[in-house]
């Protein structure tokens, strides 16, 4: 076994940038993850943070300029399959999953083709990562699109999961939960990063990050404007103004 | 659900042994044209559906790849003297290549694209074979093309019993063909991309390489069709390009639903006689495609899932279908079935 | 000279096809960015156009005039686009698959209306008479005087079009739905009415120009695909959701048309002209002159 070295970090981004014409939604930003960590990423709206997502998986287009390396390994030119193969994967803001297909359907799917395992092999791992989310047995016959705001995040993240990736980038996963969804969903997160998965973490809303983040970052205008302990973070006055500058702040 | 699939079974093993026992009861050689007729319809028609239903490709160059399998494997077995047997495999072989050269652009690019690529590339086609004139014989149509051939069998008299057979075997081959396609992790994964683009790439489906695959193989299905076809008509004219032959095999798969594989072979079953039977109506063969456009029509407006979909057992997929799905656009409709 | 000969006939002849292109475009264009649908029947509104205009005006119809063809053709169009509208669009407008739903039903409305053409005149070709008879000599080249109507007539339609779409309540209307239906009906917009209108300006830019090319060309009820299909080539090239980008593309595969044809012939254009359109999109995706939307 190749061990590397435990200073390299899992996940390095370095001076990402995305332009859409005249605008930039994601300026130069940098920050590097370290194996089994809980990252978390604030912001407001429309400040670049799913921007950054997209740009690091791929999907739908990769960064105008910058590098992102995995365990060392540049990234960043794959195929966006391919980064979701090489183990970067991430859920959708939005409702993305297989909608006609079965919940179980849409896990297996991931398991042969992300995680590119035999049949079998995929039909136990599919099961797994949906016993994981602990997601109903009955209710995995069902299609995607009969399942609950809650169980269909569930499904999203029991994808993921059933790929054995290494980072996960869930993609504000609190937006349309009620208050104890949101706190299921803490626990659903830590089950995951129980399973060895480091997590990054993208919320507007603070109290999901504050509870399960172990660094963030906030970006404001595409830019990192600070990075440190959550506590830490959420008391510097750039962040604060950030926030209340464009909307009451979730605090 | 197993007595279910059980049942589904034996009616399909029903069906299959009606089909074979037709010919002893259906004698009159115009009546049994029909069924062969409606036999590489139900082909062309299944065929589509794997990228248009399943795959939810806006391929309108379906059409196109049955008319390169029919030039391709006329053209081969009566200019190249190519064994009719092989020249059908060409056919099939041409029509995938084709597919390969439209997937080229279009596996990346949104539906609008698509739609509109592959309807540039149907009338490409077209201009092609009508500007060759000196090898396709224009618009006069590809004449004196050879048949198939069996040791010690004329398929020429026999009042088309063999033709018969052949189509249901390449009917019944195709459609076993196609089922365990879309029954597949490949089925499953073109589905997946349908249903979601970004989260099927997100979850490590290689989209342009799969849309390339439905192409390449439905595309086959279509272009074997199409050779057999033409070895059986031994005649191949251009109008196979009009938008009517497309319109008519689209409302097929509509009839049948799309995503089902049984419904658009029963449907064309049923579509190719009724057509047949207006056409021979005195004065109305503009009518019947006049009566095919309004089955369109009505059929989306209605019956969204396809006609067959109300057939016990249904015959279509359980799980919530793509055209069924709704959500509030312009028009701001109250409906929530996403 | 004979250098200038040939460009003058290329430009010449490649701008005559042009301008057909660009009224033929910015019809299915206005429709598109309106209402986000692709109206495969755009083709057979122009054939539509020709055959009343021929029924009104020509010796062999009723040969009442061309004012009378002319009144007559629009009131049908505008009757066409209206009825296109409400059977095989308007049903469909809360559908999620629009989009290729509508391609289907627009696709029977074609069939429907081609063979209904078919079944009223009859396969028989037919021509229009000119509007206006003889030749007239442009630059270095001879061309019919229709045809140079249409490269006079092209440019002030478009620019009354763009007018109306940029200045009239109505088009600043059509404009607004365009880029967004749902807010323009917050802010009080008779979006379905505009989306009629919409329909019936399209029909009519498609009869006229199926009454202009009419008498340039045989009328025969598939008289509008080919103009169909090269508008929907049109608007690939032009990148979608532009007006402008739409005619200039219309102008420019007119020209690149003509040269192809003086230098491989009539044969090998179709090909060569797909050739490209397949190399246009695969460096750029969003069309010669689109920009990237986000």
């Amino acid at each position: 076994m190749l061990e590397t070295n435990d200073n390299q970090p899992l996940l390095e981004v370095r001076q990402v940038s995305r332009r859409f014409g005249a605008l930039v939604a994601v300026d130069r930003v940098s920050f590097s993850i370290q194996k089994g960590e809980i990252f978390g990423i604030a912001g407001p709206n429309g400040s670049g943070k799913s921007t950054l997502f997209n740009i690091i998986t791929g999907i739908p287009f990769p960064p105008s300029a910058g590098e992102v390396f995995l365990a060392g390994q540049p990234i960043h030119k794959l195929r966006p399959h391919q980064i979701s193969r090489a183990g970067v994967l991430r859920t959708f803001q939005k409702d993305a999953e297989f909608a006609t297909l079965s919940a179980l359907e849409n896990v297996y799917a991931s398991a042969v083709y992300c995680g590119q395992m035999g049949s079998n092999e995929a039909r136990v791992a599919a099961q797994q990562a949906l016993d994981d989310v602990s997601l109903a047995a009955e209710r995995r016959t069902k299609a995607a699109s009969d399942l609950s705001v809650f169980e269909r995040k569930q499904l999203m993240i029991a994808s993921a999961i059933a790929a054995r990736p290494k980072v996960l980038l869930l993609d504000e996963p609190a937006a349309g939960l009620t208050r104890p969804e949101t706190s299921d969903l803490a626990d659903l997160i830590y089950t995951v990063h129980g399973r060895g998965i480091t997590i990054v973490l993208i919320e507007h809303v603070l109290p999901l990050l504050l509870k399960v983040s172990e660094h963030l970052m906030v970006l404001n205008h595409g830019a990192v404007i600070a990075s440190g302990k959550p506590e830490e973070v959420v008391r510097n006055p750039v962040v604060v103004a950030a926030y209340l500058g464009k909307r009451e702040a979730g605090l | 659900m197993d007595a279910l699939h059980n049942g589904k079974t034996w009616l399909i093993a029903l069906l299959v042994i009606t089909g074979l026992l037709v010919p002893i009861f259906v004698e009159d050689t115009y009546l049994r044209h029909l069924f062969i007729i409606a036999f590489v319809y139900g082909m062309v028609a299944a065929s589509w559906d794997l990228t248009l239903g399943y795959a939810g490709i806006f391929n309108f160059a379906h059409i196109a790849f049955f008319g390169v399998g029919i030039y391709a494997t006329g053209l081969t077995a009566k200019v190249l003297g190519v064994d009719p047997w092989m020249a059908m495999l060409i056919g099939g072989l041409a029509a995938s290549a084709a597919a390969a050269i439209v997937a080229l652009p279009i596996v990346r690019l949104k539906g609008v694209y698509v739609i509109l690529v592959t309807f540039a590339f149907s009338q490409l086609v077209l201009q092609v074979v009508i500007s060759q004139s000196s090898i396709t014989g224009g618009t006069q149509g590809l004449v004196r093309v050879p048949t198939i051939w069996l040791p010690g069998y004329n398929f020429l008299r026999d009042y088309k019993l063999g033709y018969y057979y052949v189509a249901f075997g390449l009917l019944v081959a195709t459609t076993v063909c196609l089922r365990c396609l879309v029954r597949s992790d490949f089925g499953l994964s073109i589905k997946a991309l349908r249903d979601s683009e970004d989260y099927g790439v997100s979850r490590g489906i290689p989209i342009a390489r799969q849309r390339l695959k439905a192409l390449v193989a439905s595309a086959f299905f279509t272009g074997m069709a199409g050779g057999f076809y033409v070895l059986y008509l031994r005649v191949a004219s251009p109008e196979i390009f009009d938008f009517s032959t497309a319109s008519l095999v689209l409302s097929m798969v509509l009839v049948g639903g799309t995503s089902s594989i049984y419904g658009p072979v029963f449907a064309a079953l049923v579509l190719t006689f009724m057509s047949e039977g207006l056409a021979n109506i005195d004065n109305f063969a503009e009518g019947r495609f006049m009566i095919v456009a309004v089955t369109m029509v009505v059929v989306l407006l209605f019956f969204p899932k396809g006609l067959a979909s109300m057939l016990p057992n249904g015959f279509g997929e359980k799980t919530p279908e793509i055209l069924l799905h709704r959500k509030r656009r312009i028009a701001g409709s109250t409906d929530h079935a996403e | 000279m004979i250098m200038v000969d040939m460009l003058s006939a290329i430009l010449v002849s490649g701008i005559v096809l042009g301008s057909g292109y660009a009224l033929m475009a910015s019809g299915l264009s206005l429709v598109w960015t309106t209402l986000g649908i692709f109206n495969f029947a755009h083709g057979v509104l122009m054939t539509l156009g020709a055959y009343v205009a021929w029924t009104i005006s020509s010796g062999g119809g009723l040969g009442l005039g061309l004012a009378a063809g002319v009144a007559v053709t629009v009131a049908a169009l505008i009757g066409a686009g209206i009825l296109i509208e409400r059977v095989v669009v308007r049903p469909f407008y809360d559908h999620r698959d629009i989009l290729l739903i509508t391609v289907m039903t627009t696709l029977a409305a074609m069939i429907f209306l081609q063979n209904g053409i078919q079944l009223i005149w009859g396969a028989r070709l037919k021509q229009l008479a000119p509007i206006v008879p003889g030749t007239v000599q442009l630059w270095r080249t001879t061309i019919s005087a229709q045809e140079t109507l249409m490269i006079v007539l092209a440019p002030i339609v478009l620019a009354a079009l763009w007018l109306f779409l940029s200045r009239s309540r109505i088009g600043r209307g059509i404009k607004a739905v365009g880029q967004n239906a749902d807010a323009a009906r917050l802010i009080g917009i008779d979006v379905s009415r505009l989306f009629i209108i919409t329909f019936a300006l399209s029909a009519l830019l498609a009869g006229l120009t199926g009454v202009l090319l009419g008498s340039v060309r045989l009328l025969t009820p598939e008289f509008g695909s080919e103009p169909l299909v090269k508008a929907l080539i049109i608007v690939i090239f032009g990148g979608l959701g532009s007006l402008g980008g739409t005619i200039a593309a219309a102008y420019l595969l007119g020209i690149i048309e003509a040269t192809l044809t003086f230098f491989i012939g009539i044969y090998w254009t179709p090909s060569m002209i797909f050739l490209l359109l397949i190399v246009v999109l695969l460096f750029r995706p969003q069309g010669l002159l689109g920009k990237v939307v986000r």
